[in-house]
């Protein structure tokens, strides 16, 4: 069985907003790059939290507002001042 | 039959001057849609967060309020999910996936005779504001204010330690004094506080309960809820878990149509924030706490010798007792105390009312998050309206649009 | 005066303060020559109109007696999933054909503050996931050595425009690879610096815990000018190590590598390719130089494609989840549609193999499947680091040699459709960006007339001590010359 089952992709495609229809031309290279991934079963879980440098807490961004730039919503859709459209929720 | 109720509460530091990961003011209430927005907060490609390390030392403050151990290295995840309101599409949120690594975890509460013990404190970003929710498949739209997006947000997890409504009001009564004595949280502000609760009767299913509208209406969502469960009990039926909305006219909660049993939020380490080291600060925290109200209290009664009921309302007001403690000498406390209690004396008749009223309001409804206690320009809250509270401090910024505040912006926060 | 587009980037500095080089000359070159042969290379997939001008402007500064920079002039191109804040940042994606980026990323703004002007952006794979610039959204781009093979990717555009003399140096990124291997592909130098040396605020995320912006450049010195220009800490990027100094890069470019141990993999450098027997005459080459190598076995480095795999396509998933095409993208009504409906309907202008490391990276850290695949890919990484951390103090190496890629340049269109298969095209540069170390790729020698880049994986941070050795090799390689377009 593969490690993974072409209902998983779709599941899993949906999740990620992507179309069903997309999705079924996947399912064979996403198999088999998964079952590339078992071999990930040799390493064990223990070990805790992953290594990485710690920044202190002192050193981070100091608590000072700033003004929002101006101008940024002629990137965005919609106009400043404005409320952003967005697709009627369920 | 006895009953187990969880909260997670939601609060906003309302009192820091920017945003929890870029530099937007994180009070945006009362300003003109997406105009306290900026690249970063919007989630534009290229963008990363700016961890505000003043927002980091207040969850930490209140975790340690809250009796919380606060480990040496707090990490920072991304919980995963579509939502219009969530410019990345993910939020920045803590979790203890590798052992504890929010900003607390194991601290209690005591409410009367009962431990409500404090599973997690975690230090996360408010998403945007939908202000209108269309039907879906149809012309209406959704509208989206980003103004709030990134805000910082702490969430308070309790256990399921309390058993009934009433110790629900009064842990969040407490907890709101707290948040208020600290200075971190004008709870007063709409959407500041927002609280979820997860009901179950003995032996039966967990049911969270969302979209309750007031602070009365969590008392009563509770109560309707365990009323529902036993019913279940009694009639031999099982009760589903599940995600119920407070249904506000006709109190009850009903079954919400909810995809959340589909979510998987696919909690990833955010990496764009390196682990912080706080096991430096955290002394520093603990001792730069305002004493807390139950010590106020103490030393009010057993050094001032006043009236435990005087005690207990001086000592959870933090304004009206650092005017008392700056002004008290050892001979004019009783006359002090006189002039402060006839102007308690009207706080003590309003503080029911207060609590109908200052967290009530329209709240939006949000099947998919914390129910929000509201407080609009129409409910002002009965104690900002009396005149003592006008004239402290002078500096208070006027802003016609906003609800008068229930009281000025609390502390001078001094631990940087 | 005539334009010299091969000058190296002190030079170019040095003419343009001196007046011996007008920059915009240069620029006016540059140009011309990009309209000459991208029409066939497709480096570029957009220009910036206001590089010539600017071009005139350091050349006013530089005879007002004005400092220009110690980049002063010098045409730069700008992988396009780098912000800048004129033109066009696309990703080389349909999804963000439309986007402008409201400002410079700071490895472009301090590049500018350097002196260099940016001439355009250059093509890419699809959100930089691919080694071929075969997934652009706007077409492949092609190698100068030999127009039918592929530049290598996905900083292909920025390979390319660097090999073909279209500017001066380029900024490449590196997830796994991506600046090394068109580096190699188009006989250039394409440096990943150590994590966190390079501020990313401004370089659209991929897989944010490993990648980096890079230098790519005709010469160490030029990559070495680069960083001493952009590195160092941003109070945009939390990432960004504080500790070390910023500049330096340039400082151990002639220390040579006399007394050095330069750890070598066997098993690529004993190949009976033509690529393998490179490997082991470049080993060779440091060995005359003074340095003495040794073999070098990392156990668990097959590993290290599937912890790659797992964590670009998780990190993936999550920073693409943006695009939902409500707050910026392209033109595409919201009337009518659910919300869910909207955003996978918007998404589907996303590319197959984008769309493919989607559903991966929905998969892999989904519940009931992190365990298996997310969380042991991040142990992976932690076991590999250690174990490169221990081969590195046990042996006292100053860095480890192979081929940046285990084969020369492909076909266009040689598409290698098995998947796996093209795992192997990463195995020798995807270690360095899971265990946070800078790696170089120096161009080596030709093999059929294709380039043939080497690989130097250095100690964490030292990535000033990583380009002296590149230096070093660099001096030893076979003299290639320049393709003949």
């Amino acid at each position: 069985m593969p490690a993974i089952t072409e209902s998983e992709v779709v599941r899993v495609a949906a999740l990620m907003k992507i179309g069903a229809g997309d999705a079924a031309a996947h399912v064979p290279k996403v198999q088999k790059m998964v079952g590339y991934f078992e071999r990930l079963d040799e390493v064990g879980l223990e070990g805790g939290a992953p290594a990485g440098e710690a920044v202190d807490v002192g050193d981070l961004r100091a608590d000072e507002a700033e003004e929002c730039p101006e101008g940024l919503m002629g990137h965005l859709k919609g106009e400043g001042g404005e409320h952003v459209r967005s697709p009627g929720l369920r | 039959m006895s009953a187990k109720i969880g909260l997670e509460i939601h609060c906003q530091l309302t009192t820091l001057n920017s945003k929890l990961f870029c530099a937007c003011r994180a009070d945006y209430r009362g300003m003109a849609p997406n105009t306290n927005v900026c690249a970063t907060c919007m989630g534009l490609p290229g963008t990363l967060p700016r961890l505000n390390g003043e927002a980091v030392r207040r969850a930490a403050a209140i975790a340690l309020s809250l009796g919380c151990e606060v480990p040496g290295t707090l990490r920072f995840f991304r919980k995963n999910y579509f939502y219009p309101d969530l410019p990345k599409n993910y939020q920045i949120t803590q979790l203890d996936l590798y052992g504890p690594s929010s900003v607390g975890h194991g601290g209690s509460v005591a409410v009367g005779d009962r431990t409500v013990s404090i599973e997690r404190v975690q230090l996360e970003e408010d998403p945007g504001r939908i202000v209108y929710g269309g039907e879906g498949g149809s012309a209406g739209d959704t509208l989206v204010d980003y103004n709030r997006a990134g805000t910082p947000l702490v969430e308070i997890v309790t256990g399921p330690d309390m058993r009934g409504a009433r110790e629900v009001r009064e842990f969040l009564g407490i907890l709101h004094d707290m948040l208020e004595n600290l200075g971190v949280s004008d709870t007063s502000l709409e959407g500041a506080m927002r609280a979820d609760a997860n009901v179950s009767i003995e032996g039966g299913n967990r049911v969270e309960i969302k979209n309750v509208t007031s602070f009365h209406d969590i008392g009563r969502a509770v109560e309707y809820e365990i009323a529902r469960q036993a019913g279940n009990v009694e009639h031999g039926l099982e009760t589903v878990q599940e995600t119920r909305q407070w249904d506000e006219r006709r109190r009850t909660t009903v079954g919400a149509r909810s995809k959340e049993a589909d979510q998987d939020y696919r909690y990833l380490i955010e990496h764009d924030i390196p682990p912080v080291g706080v096991s430096g600060a955290v002394a520093q925290i603990r001792a730069s706490l305002p004493e807390s109200i139950a010590s106020r209290r103490r030393r009010y009664a057993a050094e001032d010798g006043m009236q435990a009921q005087v005690a207990d309302v001086l000592s959870s007001e933090p304004h009206f007792a650092r005017l008392y403690d700056a002004a008290r000498t050892g001979e004019n406390s009783r006359e002090l105390a006189n002039i402060i209690t006839t102007d308690l004396m009207g706080l003590l008749e309003t503080r029911e009312a207060r609590d109908c009223s200052r967290w009530s309001g329209p709240a939006r409804r949000s099947p998919r998050r914390s129910t929000r206690w509201a407080c609009g320009p129409s409910m002002t809250p009965a104690r900002s309206r009396a005149p003592s509270r006008r004239s402290w401090p002078p500096t208070q910024r006027p802003s016609p649009t906003r609800a008068p505040r229930r009281r000025p912006s609390t502390t001078s926060w001094a631990w940087s | 005066m005539t334009a010299n587009l091969a000058l190296g980037l002190a030079e170019y500095a040095e003419g343009v303060r001196s007046g011996d080089v007008s920059a915009e000359e240069q620029m006016a070159a540059t140009l011309e020559r990009i309209a000459r042969h991208d029409g066939v290379l497709h480096a570029y997939v957009s220009l910036d109109p206001g590089a010539l001008g600017e071009a005139a402007r350091v050349d006013r500064d530089a005879r007002a007696g004005r400092d220009v920079g110690p980049l002063a002039g010098a045409p730069l191109a700008v992988k396009d999933n780098i912000c800048v804040s004129r033109g066009p940042t696309t990703c080389c994606s349909r999804m963000l054909e439309s986007y402008r980026s409201p400002y410079d990323a700071t490895a472009v703004s301090r590049l500018r503050g350097a002196g260099a002007i940016v001439v355009g952006k250059t093509n890419m794979d699809e959100f930089a996931m691919g080694i071929t610039t075969e997934f652009s959204s706007f077409g492949p781009s092609r190698n100068p050595w030999d127009t039918d093979r592929v530049p290598g990717g996905s900083s292909g555009g920025s390979a390319v425009a660097v090999s073909a003399l279209e500017c001066a140096a380029a900024l490449g990124s590196d997830t796994g690879g991506s600046v090394r291997n068109p580096a190699s592909f188009c006989s250039i130098v394409g440096l990943k610096p150590t994590y966190g040396r390079v501020s990313r605020h401004g370089l659209v995320s991929y897989a944010n815990s490993i990648e980096q912006i890079g230098p790519m450049a005709r010469s160490v010195r030029d990559a070495a000018m680069m960083m001493d220009a952009m590195a160092g800490h941003d109070p945009m990027d939390d990432t960004t190590r504080r500790a070390g100094p910023a500049g330096g890069h340039t400082a151990h470019l002639r220390d040579g590598v006399e007394g050095l141990v330069v750890g070598v993999d066997a098993r690529e450098v004993d190949r009976s390719t033509c690529v393998g027997r490179a490997a082991r005459r470049a080993a060779g080459a440091l060995e005359s130089l003074g340095a003495s190598v040794v073999d070098v076995d990392l156990a668990h480095e097959g590993l290290s494609v599937a912890a790659y795999y797992v964590l670009t396509a998780a990190e993936a998933g999550s920073n693409l989840a943006r695009y939902d095409n409500i707050r910026y993208g392209y033109d595409m009504p919201p009337d009518g549609y659910e919300h869910g409906a909207y955003v996978t309907a918007a998404r589907s202008r996303l590319g197959p193999e984008v769309q493919r490391r989607m559903i991966l990276g929905g998969f892999v850290p989904s519940a009931g499947h992190a365990g298996r695949y997310y969380l042991k890919a991040l142990r992976a990484r932690d076991v590999l680091a250690s174990e490169a951390d221990s081969a590195f103090s046990s042996r006292g190496l100053a860095c480890m040699l192979s081929p940046t890629v285990p084969v020369p340049p492909f076909r266009v269109g040689e598409k290698i459709d098995d998947p796996v298969e093209l795992f192997r095209m990463d195995s020798n540069t995807v270690l360095a960006n899971l265990t946070g170390r800078p790696a170089v790729s120096v161009p080596f020698t030709l093999c059929d007339g294709l380039p043939v880049g080497m690989q130097l994986v250095g100690r964490a941070g030292e990535d000033a001590r990583l380009l002296g050795v590149a230096a070093a090799l660099e001096g030893a390689a076979d003299d290639m010359g320049v393709p003949a377009l």
